[in-house]
C-alpha cells in the first residue's frame, strides 16, 4: 500500500513545481505581483468604447499564492474574449496568453524575468506600474500587446488586465478604444 | 492493521527524500490513507458489481457484441448546399437594441465530413458551416447545417445562445415552435415567419457545453427566403434585419 502512495506522492512533485512555501517565489519578476493573493471570484462589469457603445462582460478569476493566476474575459456584444494564465516553472513561470476568437490561438511566454518580455512572434507582454482610467488609478497592469506581432491572431492590439481589478483597457483596430467604466461590478464566490 | 492505530511500519523514502511537508503525508497519514483507499477499494467492487448485474438482467440493457457493423453516408440535402441558404445573404445589415447597426458578412462556408460511430452502426455525416461576422463591435453568427438519416438539422448559435431545428428533406421546418403568418421587422413585413426557441449556454467557469433553461428564453425569427431577420438573446439584446427591397415573399 505504501508503494502505491509513494507512486502517487511522487507523480504529484513531478508533475508541479513541488510544495510552495508563501514567503518564496516562484514566479519572476513584475509578473509576481499577479500570484499575491488566494482568490476565485466572477464578476460582470461595464465597459464602454469611444464610439458611445456600452458592453457588459464577464470576468473569472482564480488564483493561488504564491504560484498560479488564471483570468479570462468575455464579453456579451463584443465577441471578444481573453484568457491570461500564470503558472510556476523551473525558471520562473510561464504565461499564456489565449486571444479567443475563432482560432483561440495560444501565446506562451517562457521563463519570465524582469518587468516586459517578447515572444518570438512578435506579441509582447509589460507589466506597468499604474494606469488611469475613466479618472480611476490601477495599480500593476499586465499589458499585452499584439501591434508588432508578425501575424497577429488576436481580434485586438492590446490589452490591460490589472491584477487586483482584471480587465480595464481594450485597443483595436487602431482607433477604438474600449475602457471599463467607474460603475461598480456585481462580484459573487463561486461556492462548490 | 487496526483501523485507528498508527502502522509501526517504516516509512522507506527514496533518495533523495521529499520535504518534511510531504514527510507528514507520507509516513503521519499512511494508515488514514490507508482506511480512505480501503473504502474506495470497496466502493469501486460494490460499482463493479452493480454494473455487471445490470449489464446482465437490467430491461433495455444488451451484452449483445455487434455481429455487423452498418455503414451509412448522410450527405447534406440540396436545400443545404443553396449558396445563400434560407435566403441569407452574403453580407447583410442588422440593428442592435443597443442603438448600432453592423454589416454581418459571410466570413466562412466549409463542409466537412464528420465520423460517428454508435453501436452497429457507423456513419459518415457531412456538415457546413456558415459563419457571419462583423467588423466593429466584434459579433457572430454561425449556422451549422448537419444531415442525418431522415431529417436534417439546423444550429444557429449567436452570443452563448443556440437555436436548433429539424427540417425534413425539402428544409421545411418540422415541429416549429410557432409559425407567424405576417411579422414587421424594422418596417419590413415578411410573410410566414417561424419562430424558434433556443437555450443559452451556462457560463464558461462552469460548463460551457451543458445546455441552461434560463428564465428568459431566446428567440430566433427565421424566414424559409429572407434567412434570419431576428435573434433576441435571454439578455434580451436584439439584432433585427434590416431589410431593403422586395419586403413580401
Amino acid at each position: 500500500m505504501n508503494k502505491i502512495i509513494l507512486s502517487i506522492a511522487g507523480a504529484f512533485l513531478l508533475t508541479s513545481c513541488g510544495e510552495f512555501d508563501p514567503r518564496e517565489e516562484y514566479v519572476y519578476g513584475r509578473f509576481n505581483s499577479f500570484v499575491q493573493k488566494e482568490q476565485e471570484t466572477s464578476s460582470t462589469f461595464e465597459m464602454k468604447d469611444n464610439l458611445g457603445i456600452t458592453d457588459s462582460y464577464t470576468d473569472y478569476t482564480y488564483r493561488h499564492k504564491p504560484e498560479y493566476y488564471n483570468y479570462r474575459v468575455e464579453g456579451t456584444i463584443n465577441n471578444i474574449e481573453i484568457q491570461v494564465i500564470i503558472q510556476c516553472t523551473d525558471d520562473g513561470g510561464d504565461l499564456t496568453v489565449y486571444c479567443g476568437g475563432t482560432d483561440n490561438a495560444k501565446i506562451v511566454f517562457k521563463d519570465l524575468n524582469g518587468n516586459q518580455m517578447k515572444h518570438k512572434d512578435g506579441y509582447r507582454v509589460k507589466v506597468l506600474d499604474s494606469l488611469e482610467i475613466n479618472g480611476k488609478t490601477y495599480k500593476n497592469i499586465l499589458e499585452f500587446d499584439a501591434t508588432e506581432a508578425e501575424n497577429n491572431a488576436c481580434d485586438y492590439d492590446k490589452a490591460y488586465i490589472a491584477a487586483n481589478k482584471g480587465l480595464i483597457r481594450i485597443d483595436l483596430q487602431d482607433s477604438i478604444t474600449i475602457e471599463r467604466t467607474t460603475k461598480k461590478a456585481t462580484e459573487r464566490t463561486p461556492v462548490d | 492493521m487496526e483501523y485507528g492505530k498508527k502502522s509501526e511500519k517504516k516509512c522507506i523514502f527514496p533518495y533523495p527524500p521529499p520535504p518534511y511537508d510531504m514527510y507528514i503525508l507520507v509516513c503521519k497519514e499512511t494508515y488514514y490513507m490507508t482506511r480512505r483507499l480501503n473504502t474506495f477499494i470497496l466502493a469501486a467492487l460494490v460499482t463493479a458489481a452493480t454494473t455487471v448485474l445490470n449489464a446482465c438482467y437490467c430491461d433495455g440493457c444488451t451484452t449483445d457484441t455487434c455481429s455487423e457493423v452498418i455503414h451509412e453516408k448522410w450527405d447534406l440535402r440540396d436545400f443545404q448546399k443553396e449558396k445563400n441558404f434560407f435566403g441569407q445573404q452574403e453580407s447583410a445589415r442588422y440593428s442592435h437594441s443597443s442603438g448600432f447597426e453592423v454589416e454581418m458578412k459571410r466570413t466562412t462556408d466549409s463542409t466537412y465530413k464528420e465520423k460517428v460511430n454508435d453501436f452497429c452502426l457507423e456513419s459518415i455525416k457531412e456538415n457546413r458551416l456558415l459563419r457571419y461576422t462583423s467588423t466593429y463591435p466584434i459579433m457572430k453568427i454561425e449556422v451549422l447545417l448537419g444531415a442525418e438519416k431522415y431529417l436534417s438539422y439546423v444550429h444557429i448559435d449567436f452570443a452563448d445562445n443556440r437555436f436548433g431545428f429539424w427540417t425534413d428533406s425539402t428544409g421545411k421546418i418540422e415541429d416549429p415552435h410557432e409559425i407567424l403568418d405576417t411579422a414587421s421587422f424594422n418596417g419590413i413585413l415578411y410573410d410566414s415567419v417561424y419562430v424558434i426557441h433556443g437555450y443559452k449556454f451556462t457560463t464558461w467557469e462552469q460548463n460551457r457545453f451543458e445546455a441552461e433553461q434560463t428564465g428568459k428564453v431566446p428567440y430566433a425569427y427565421v424566414s424559409r427566403t429572407k434567412g434570419i431577420l431576428r435573434i433576441q438573446t435571454s439578455d434580451g439584446d436584439t439584432l433585427t434585419l434590416i431589410g431593403s427591397e422586395e419586403p413580401h415573399e
